[in-house]
């Protein structure tokens, strides 16, 4: 079924279950709505999945979020990130009363299956590579790129001092996700990030870190998540020292994936064991 | 929109996620903000504005903090006669879908999923006040 209805308390929650929207849908949209019983007093429309839509499809949709608007319905839309680029190229994120933009990312590249081990860990650490480029560019404004992506293997990691770091809970995995900072990058990304220049960090600056690499797994998680995947929210937490050294046992499960940025280079690495 | 002296409640436990909103919200000119680290600390903050008569017109909040998250505290605020209508937006790193509608069950406002820009912070702050406020 490409359009599911489900009545949840007070909510009349709609979802598409496919990659696009047709004419179709929409019209299973505005005739579930139609018919909605008076104590349903919010409506969701949940197009987390939607990635493609045509202008005479949105058109019908907006049609149908001013006919709710009319009738004073409380309306929400959770958009995945290629339909809200879609909405906002369009300037219509104001038609619907409250629109979710999912954060992740907007290309369609295939998510590997749970509990494939050997391609699993790189295809992972790449994912959340990638959640890190983009959230540093909107926490800090800069723009890092990502110039190597290998396994640990034997090479030693090059210098790190601070490292956040989540462990990961749910899905069958045991593993960790990290962001380790050489000092001299660490100060530069707060200075970007504060506006202000910073020599020692302190314990405000070290949540900074935190805060990025928790944001970032939060996209990674949005990106795997129903897709057979199950990452519970956890806690992060920072690693301050001189000169770490990460360490695996089996080199084969952690990816390591450099960013070089304006502020000096950084590492995202993810080690997962199925 | 909001004006300029509106009490706002920052609760996030993370001091650069704090920092940050903050800065946006300073941006626009906003001049009587409270932080709070946990759901908790702002829960005992909106009670004793609202004990004061001076309620708080907005809370912004994390989800995800230690000793009471941000959807507890949303079921604190909506529970209680004296805070169930203050606007409430839900800023969090979680933008799955069960995760969403589970906000929107408890009554919700507006929802952004980190990291957003100011742009999108003034936007989401602009519906909440449409929604909240609507005209006529």
């Amino acid at each position: 079924m490409p359009i599911q209805i489900e009545i949840e308390q007070n909510a009349l929650i709609i979802r598409a279950n496919s990659s696009t929207l047709d004419q179709d849908d929409i019209e299973a949209c505005a005739s579930a709505c139609r018919v909605r019983e008076r104590e349903q007093t919010v409506i969701v429309f949940d197009f987390s999945q939607v990635q493609a839509v045509t202008d005479d499809v949105l058109g019908k949709l907006v049609a149908v979020a001013n006919t709710l608007a009319k009738e004073n319905q409380k309306l929400f839309v959770l958009a995945h990130p290629c339909f809200a680029n879609i909405v906002a190229d369009r300037n219509l994120e104001p038609v619907f009363q409250c629109f979710i933009r999912q954060n992740g990312p907007t290309d369609t590249r295939v998510v590997p299956p749970p509990m494939a081990p050997d391609a699993e860990v790189s295809q992972i650490n790449e994912i959340l590579a990638d959640a890190v480029i983009r959230v540093t560019q909107t926490m800090v404004g800069i723009m890092p790129r990502r110039t190597s992506l290998h396994l640990l293997g034997n090479d030693p990691l090059p210098r790190i001092d601070l490292a956040a770091n989540i462990v990961i809970m749910g899905g069958g995995f045991k593993g960790s996700v990290m962001l380790g900072f050489p000092q001299q990058t660490f100060l530069n990304l707060v200075t970007h990030f504060t506006k202000k220049p910073v020599n020692v960090h302190d314990r405000a600056h070290i949540s900074w870190a935190a805060e990025l690499l928790n944001v970032s797994f939060g996209q990674l998680k949005t990106a795997l998540n129903g897709k057979g995947y199950d990452f519970k929210p956890t806690i992060p937490s920072v690693i301050q020292g001189t000169d770490i050294r990460l360490l695996h046992l089996n080199s084969k499960a952690t990816s390591v994936a450099k960013l070089e940025s304006d502020a000096g280079e950084y590492f995202v690495i993810t080690s997962i064991v199925g | 929109m909001f004006k300029n002296d509106a009490l706002i409640i920052l609760v996030d436990d993370m001091a650069a996620a704090r920092d940050l909103t903050q800065g946006y919200l300073e941006g626009f000119g906003f001049n009587n903000i409270f932080t709070a680290e946990d759901g908790r600390e702002a829960y005992d903050t909106i009670m004793s504005f609202a004990e004061l008569s001076t309620p708080v017109e907005l809370v912004i909040s994390d989800w995800m903090m230690p000793v009471m998250s941000g959807l507890e505290l949303l079921q604190k605020v909506r529970g209680n006669p004296k805070t169930a209508k203050i606007p409430f937006l839900m800023t969090t790193s979680e933008g799955n879908a069960p995760q969403v509608i589970k906000a929107i069950m408890q009554g919700v406002s507006d929802y952004a999923v980190k990291p957003f820009d100011s742009q999108t912070l003034f936007k989401k702050l602009t519906q909440v006040w449409n929604k909240t406020h609507p005209k006529g």
